[in-house]
C-alpha cells in the first residue's frame, strides 16, 4: 500500500468531521477505516442525487481501491469539488456506519 | 428458573407515501429462553439495564458513549444515540421518532439515507419485548440491534461480533426499562 499522507489523513478526517462532527478529526485514518469510507459512500442511494461516485477505474470489483495513491486523491478531489451537500446527505446512513468505523481507527 | 418468552414479529412495510422504499423485517415466531442467571449488567442512562454477555479484559469508553467490551476475536458495543445526535444528522424528531419512522415509513431524505445503510443486510427481524422495541440485523458474524422504547429519551445500538445468536437473544430476553 502506497503510505497515506498527512494530507490524506486530513482530508479523511475533514470529510469525517462533516459527517459525525469534531470528534473524528481525533479518529486515526487507517486502510479499514478507508475502506469502511468507501462503504458509506456506497451505502445511500437516496443522497446519490448529489454526487457521482468516482471514475470506475479506482474501484476494484465493488471496493474503492484505497491502496493506490492515486485513488485516493480521486476521491479526496472529488469530494473537496462540491462533496459537501453529499456529505451532509450521508450523515444519516452515516449512523450505521459510525461504530464500525470508530472501532476501526481504535485497531479493533 | 427456566422462563420462556413467545415473541411475534411483525412484518413492517413501507407506505406509498414514503419518501423512499421502506424495508422488510421478517415474519417469524421465535422462543427464547432467559435461562441465564443475569447477576451482571449494564445501564445506560440509569434507564435501561441489558446483560453483560462477556467476560472481557478490557472494557473501552469513549464519547458519544461508546462502550466496548472485548474479548479475543469477540466484542460487544454499546453506542447511546440521544437527541444532539439526532439534531446533528439533520432531524428535528425524537430518537424514538427518528428511528421508528425509518424503520417503518421513511419520511425525508435523511431516514432514507439512514435506512439505505440497513438494506445490505440480510437478515431482518423485529421484537417487541418488555416495551422495547428490537429492530435486529444480521450479517455474517456481526448483529446490529437498535432498541427503541417511548419509555426513555435515547436510542441504543448494540453491536456484536463472533457472538452467538442465541446468546445475543439473552439481550432481548433480560433488557428492561428501570
Amino acid at each position: 500500500m502506497e503510505p497515506i499522507t498527512t494530507q490524506e489523513i486530513k482530508d479523511i478526517q475533514g470529510f469525517l468531521a462533516v459527517i459525525y462532527g469534531d470528534q473524528a478529526l481525533k479518529w486515526n485514518i487507517n486502510l479499514k477505516v478507508l475502506e469502511l469510507f468507501g462503504e458509506l459512500l456506497k451505502a445511500s442511494d437516496s443522497c446519490s442525487r448529489y454526487m457521482d461516485m468516482v471514475p470506475r477505474p479506482f474501484y476494484v470489483g465493488n471496493a474503492i481501491k484505497w491502496v493506490s495513491k492515486q485513488a485516493r486523491q480521486a476521491v479526496i478531489r472529488h469530494l473537496k469539488n462540491g462533496g459537501k451537500h453529499y456529505l451532509l446527505c450521508l450523515r444519516g446512513v452515516g449512523v450505521k456506519y459510525k461504530t464500525a468505523i470508530y472501532m476501526a481507527s481504535l485497531g479493533v | 428458573m427456566l422462563k420462556f418468552i413467545w415473541l411475534t414479529i411483525f412484518v413492517i412495510s413501507s407506505s406509498a407515501n414514503a419518501a423512499c422504499k421502506g424495508i422488510l423485517y421478517k415474519e417469524s415466531r421465535d422462543v427464547f429462553s432467559s435461562e441465564y442467571p443475569v447477576k451482571e449488567g449494564l445501564t445506560i442512562g440509569n434507564t435501561l439495564r441489558l446483560p453483560k454477555l462477556i467476560h472481557e479484559k478490557e472494557i473501552i469508553v469513549d464519547k458519544g458513549p461508546v462502550v466496548i467490551m472485548q474479548s479475543g476475536d469477540s466484542y460487544i458495543s454499546y453506542r447511546v444515540i440521544d437527541k444532539d445526535e439526532v439534531e446533528f444528522i439533520g432531524s428535528k424528531k425524537s430518537p424514538y421518532n427518528f428511528f421508528k419512522s425509518a424503520f417503518t415509513k421513511p419520511e425525508d431524505i435523511i431516514e432514507c439515507s439512514f435506512i439505505d445503510g440497513i438494506r445490505g443486510m440480510k437478515s431482518r427481524s423485529y421484537y417487541d419485548i418488555n416495551n422495547i422495541e428490537f429492530y435486529v440485523h444480521e450479517m455474517k458474524e456481526s448483529i446490529t440491534i437498535y432498541l427503541l422504547s417511548t419509555e426513555i429519551d435515547i436510542v441504543l445500538e448494540v453491536t456484536t461480533k463472533n457472538i452467538p445468536r442465541e446468546v445475543v437473544n439473552n439481550i432481548m430476553a433480560n433488557t428492561k426499562v428501570k
